[in-house]
């Protein structure tokens, strides 16, 4: 019993600021819906979003090396499958959102078929191609609405739980975190497993990696599906919370797939929480100038996106190990990483 | 997980603590001590209205034609006494760019509501955007009045919030075929293929089925069903070779101001000489386009929903002093919009009799409330309608539209319905060659 | 369907094809000579647009005239970004340099859209509107200027490739880079001169297309994706395939607009491209 005990109080302490972490941001999320503060709590919505994207994709990325700018379409995929179950069938979210992911996995396995034998930039060039089909297409497709896209039906109050209908962010932030902790956990355990040590030797040199019979493709393909089913989840948490779906929103290559790859960058695609501290970092920071600059004086729209360009110049520039690694070059943070990134590419 | 080199846990549980601590303390302090301390009522000095209009993207013509009518409105209001159920409160307006686009429109309406507090919303011109802001208006039990958007289904949707002064595109197309057929009446039957072009968001989508459906009842051929993308288009010229091919002898064109100008100058630019080219508001009567369209866009019929030319008496002096404060004549949208604060000006009047602003959910509540009950008569509004007063889905029945011709003075003048008329139309359109225009 | 349609649909997909050719040689001079992909191709494209604009706003200068001057301008930005930018991750890893173009996409593109306003805007002279007639074919003036602009670009740059020192010189770079060293070639020169060229190209695209579209900030996202495709199409790294390529695509884009659906014809030209990089990346002409 007490081994047991402190077998909990070690995994306590090595996550520690995780755990504190967590419940310092559901305290603040509870208190700004107690004290109707809807715009902070939209921040922390955002990043926690965007913190389980960056994370799938990063499972993608950064351990298995494939850079993706196409994200936005398990994140489309997702959003709409919820969207569709909801608007069309009455199917509840707490469902639709799982089959959205699961879809979204589906599609992650169709493109990584053809996909996986590209290397660098093809790869890339390819998901920003396929994910422009994806939006030309639903545009043209009038089950899910075409171009003028799908709305979400409004329903009483009595209803809101099992449309997941409700005033706020609040709400929805609250899900998103505990989402973003399973998704977390999970993770951890992937990249800890057998899978995530592969995955890097598959990353760092696939050649060798198939001459000790690792197969590359069996396991960038198990990356894929888990990466785009947390992504799909996204898009269908972002379906309830706005209620409004069009094509040119959901499968934007710069707002989702960049912004997606942006937390990873900033954060530190080499270390496991990379992009968490990225997404909380510039989300924040782009929310504030759009709605405090941008708002004020729509003669400057586009402000915000700008602001972020800044950043990620400065972070090629200076520091493209991201915030993280970084910090772990000072040797501020212990290395934690299983195995250390490659040099260059 | 990382952990910190050289830094003991102890600091690291402390300073977290701390954070909580600070973080219970702001919260304890917005959420207790902050509500007490305005106990007493006060007096309403001003009241504030969200208006959310497309201040910037593609649209940002037509959204600062737009706040043009709406300042006109409110300063006309504040000057003559402000609301004086209050006292002579002002009224404030707060705006909200959508950016042309419906998510940042419903990111705005969520913004007024919620954080600036407003009374009531009105917007949003593109119907795309008005859908999405209608439903964040629907969720918070907030007035969405729309002055200027025609979706039809936007009626249809069940909402209970929602409010449209201005006629919806099922009336107006009604309308259209009736135009079409009395123009074939009077010049010998010329007009029998129809091709339709729109762009593909929610207005001209809505649009375009309309007509395909009334037009064809009619016994029309729709020889072309063409959309566009309004917000990213640059060229249209495989639409227009398309409309050309089928022979089309009328073009019914529902777009906004940019994809308005890119259109006629591609039907130059590849010598399309259609009998006629009716157009569906929006972007056509955008001042904006108006001025940059110059000769090409003589003889061009739009629907429209107010014109100048019908001003008389009274109303031209408002025309006057508007056009001395803005440098252009009221149009559609202008005139919508102004006429969609008065309306929700004449609402809070009553309102404001029976339940103090302070008390804000009841406030907007009685405000839906005064709508749902309001009778104007043509005396107090500028539109050319039989007043306004709203169903039980909350559309104006009271509304029409007109259908306007450009002539060769660049100004736009009433043809149809003839009873208010004021000039007659030229048909068919003279072709480019014969207009010589360079 | 008759045979018009079909003719007309070819001479406009030659013509906008143009403009697609322009903005694709430079980014294949710039992907050929530094092995970089620019993903900012089109938003220099969108400043010379807009230096088109605002010189013939401010101080009435004719767009065709316009050319010449976008064309330094955006030169001098590229040599800019180059050195300050680019040159500092040219041996970084791949994913840095993506992000790192794409953070100057987003700086140009939206720096833009907040200082000029998001706003639409034409260009319009005297001779916007005018166009002649061969048959059934109405040909705008300004597209037909564009097409015959473009052919002159390439012959110049093809003087300048084989004939110069410095096109020489580039070309050199870009087969062999080690060789190059070993012959003298100050390659980081060559660099600026690759990226100044790629960069003002593409703005000469962009003054010459703003003759006949709308412009607005943030158009270069289309573009730079049909670049794409016809620099994949034509080779990346040679110039004369990718505006053979810029001219095909227009083509394949008008002819499905008339065989299939208008709004689809930019999903035939991405599944072409898919289809390509998957079979043959080195493109229809090679290297």
């Amino acid at each position: 019993m007490n081994l047991f005990i402190e077998k909990i109080k070690n995994q306590v302490y090595k996550h520690l600021i995780l755990i504190l972490g967590t419940i310092l941001l559901f305290i603040i999320t509870i208190l700004s819906w107690y004290a109707d503060l809807p715009f902070l709590a939209n921040v922390i919505f955002l990043c926690i979003l965007y913190s389980i994207m960056g994370m799938a994709w990063n499972l993608l990325t950064g351990y298995g090396g494939q850079f993706s700018l196409g994200h936005s379409i398990f994140f489309g995929v997702g959003a709409y499958t919820t969207g569709v179950l909801l608007a069309r069938y009455g199917i509840t979210p707490w469902l639709g959102i799982f089959v959205g992911a699961f879809l979204a996995g589906l599609n992650g396995l169709a493109l990584g078929v053809p996909f996986f034998r590209l290397k660098s930039h093809w790869f890339t060039l390819a998901t920003i191609a396929a994910s422009t089909i994806y939006m030309l297409t639903f545009t043209v497709w009038d089950y899910v609405g075409g171009s003028v896209g799908l709305n979400l039906p409004i329903v009483p109050k009595e209803l809101a739980f099992y449309y997941m209908y409700y005033q706020g962010p609040y709400f929805y932030a609250l899900l998103a975190l505990v989402i973003l902790i399973i998704e977390i956990i999970i993770l951890n355990m992937i990249v800890k497993s057998k899978i995530g040590i592969y995955l890097t030797a598959i990353r760092d040199e696939e050649e060798a990696a198939k001459h000790i019979g690792i197969n590359p493709f069996k396991y960038k393909m198990i990356a894929m599906f888990i990466s785009a089913l947390f992504t799909g989840i996204s898009g269908g948490l972002y379906a309830v919370r706005f209620g409004i779906l069009e094509p040119f929103a959901v499968y934007d290559i710069i707002t989702v797939s960049v912004y997606i790859s942006i937390t990873g960058i900033l954060g530190g695609i080499y270390n496991f929480y990379g992009p968490i501290v990225g997404a909380f970092i510039f989300m924040p920071i782009t929310e504030y100038v759009r709605t405090n600059i941008v708002v004020r004086y729509p003669m400057y729209y586009g402000l915000h996106v700008m602001v972020v360009g800044i950043i990620l110049i400065f972070i090629s520039l200076v520091m493209p190990e991201g915030v993280l690694g970084w910090l772990e070059k000072k040797g501020i943070l212990r290395k934690e990483t299983i195995i250390a990134a490659p040099e260059g590419d | 997980m990382f952990s910190l080199k050289g830094v003991s846990r102890i600091v690291v549980i402390l300073t977290i603590v701390i954070l909580i601590i600070i973080a219970g303390t702001v919260a304890y302090y917005y959420t207790v001590i902050l509500p007490s301390s305005s106990t007493t009522t006060p007096t309403v000095t001003e009241l504030k209205i969200g208006v959310i209009l497309p201040l910037s993207g593609s649209l940002a013509e037509t959204g600062a034609d737009l706040k043009r009518g709406v300042d006109f409105a409110v300063s006309q209001i504040n000057n003559q006494g402000g609301i004086k159920s209050l006292g002579g409160a002002k009224l404030v307006v707060v705006y909200g760019d959508s950016a042309s686009k419906p998510e940042t429109g419903a990111a705005e309406a969520e913004r007024l509501i919620t954080e600036e507090k407003v009374v009531a919303l009105m917007g949003g011109y593109a119907s795309s955007i008005t859908d999405a802001i209608a439903r964040i208006a629907e969720k918070y039990n907030v007035v969405l009045l729309n002055p200027d958007s025609s979706l039809a289904d936007l009626t249809e949707r069940g909402y209970k919030w929602f409010f449209r002064t201005s006629p919806h595109d099922g009336m107006f197309v009604i309308q259209q075929v009736e135009f079409v057929n009395w123009l074939n009446n009077q010049y010998g039957g010329q007009i029998k293929n129809i091709g339709i072009i729109y762009e593909d968001t929610a207005f001209g989508t809505g649009t375009a089925q309309l007509w395909k459906k009334y037009f064809s009842e009619a016994g029309y051929n729709i020889v072309a069903y063409i959309s566009y993308h309004a917000a990213t288009v640059t060229s249209l010229t495989s639409e227009v070779q398309t409309l050309k091919g089928a022979n089309t002898d009328l073009v019914l064109i529902a777009a906004y101001t940019s994809d308005a100008i890119l259109f006629v100058k591609t039907c130059k630019d590849l010598d399309f000489n259609p009998k006629a080219i009716l157009a569906q508001d929006a972007g056509f009567i955008d001042p904006s386009y108006v001025k940059q369209i110059g000769s090409l866009g003589f003889y061009i019929f739009s629907r429209e929903v107010f014109n100048w030319d019908l001003l008389k008496g009274n109303l031209a002096k408002l025309n006057d002093e508007y056009k001395a404060k803005f440098g252009v004549d009221l149009d559609g949208n202008s005139a919508r919009d102004y006429t969609g604060v008065w309306t929700l000006y004449y609402a809070i009047e009553d309102a404001a009799k029976k339940v103090n602003p302070s008390d804000l959910t009841a406030f907007r509540s009685a405000l839906r409330d005064a709508l749902k009950s309001i009778n104007l008569t043509p005396s107090q509004i500028i539109m050319p309608w039989a007043g306004i007063k709203f169903d039980e889905k909350g559309q104006n029945t009271l509304a029409r539209g007109i259908i306007v011709q450009m002539m060769p003075d660049g100004k736009y003048y009433t043809v149809y319905p003839r009873d208010v008329a004021t000039k007659n139309v030229t048909f068919p359109m003279p072709t480019w060659k014969e207009r010589g225009a360079a | 369907m008759n045979i018009d349609i079909i003719i007309n649909a070819i001479i406009y997909g030659i013509l906008i094809g143009s403009v697609y050719s322009l903005v694709a040689i430079g980014l294949s001079l710039i992907w050929g000579v530094m092995d970089i992909v620019n993903f900012a191709q089109g938003d220099y494209m969108m400043l010379g647009a807009f230096i088109t604009y605002w010189l013939l706003v401010l101080l009435n200068i004719d767009p065709l005239v316009s050319i010449i001057i976008s064309f330094g301008i955006i030169f001098l930005l590229g040599v800019f970004t180059q050195r300050i930018i680019i040159n500092r991750i040219l041996d970084a890893p791949m994913f840095s340099q993506i992000i790192t173009t794409f953070s100057i996409l987003m700086i140009i593109r939206y720096g833009a859209e907040a200082g000029f306003g998001p706003f639409t805007r034409w260009v319009t002279t005297s001779y916007s509107g005018m166009n002649f007639s061969i048959g059934s074919v109405s040909l705008p003036l300004t597209q037909v200027i564009t097409f015959i602009i473009s052919i002159l670009i390439l012959i110049i740059l093809h003087v300048f490739l084989t004939r110069t020192y410095y096109g020489i010189a580039l070309r050199a770079v870009s087969q062999n880079r080690e060789g190059a060293i070993l012959i003298g070639i100050n390659v980081k020169r060559m660099y600026e001169l690759a990226f100044g060229i790629g960069v003002g190209i593409s703005a000469i695209g962009g003054s010459l297309i703003s003759t006949f579209i709308p412009i607005y900030p943030e158009m270069g996202g289309y573009y730079v994706l049909l670049a794409f495709i016809a620099v994949v199409l034509g080779g990346f790294g040679n110039v004369y395939g990718s505006y053979i390529s810029g001219i095909i695509l227009g083509i394949i884009q008008t002819l499905s607009a008339v065989f299939i659906l208008p709004t689809l014809k930019d999903v035939v030209a991405f599944i072409v491209f898919i289809i390509l990089i998957l079979i043959k990346p080195s493109g229809l002409f090679g290297r």
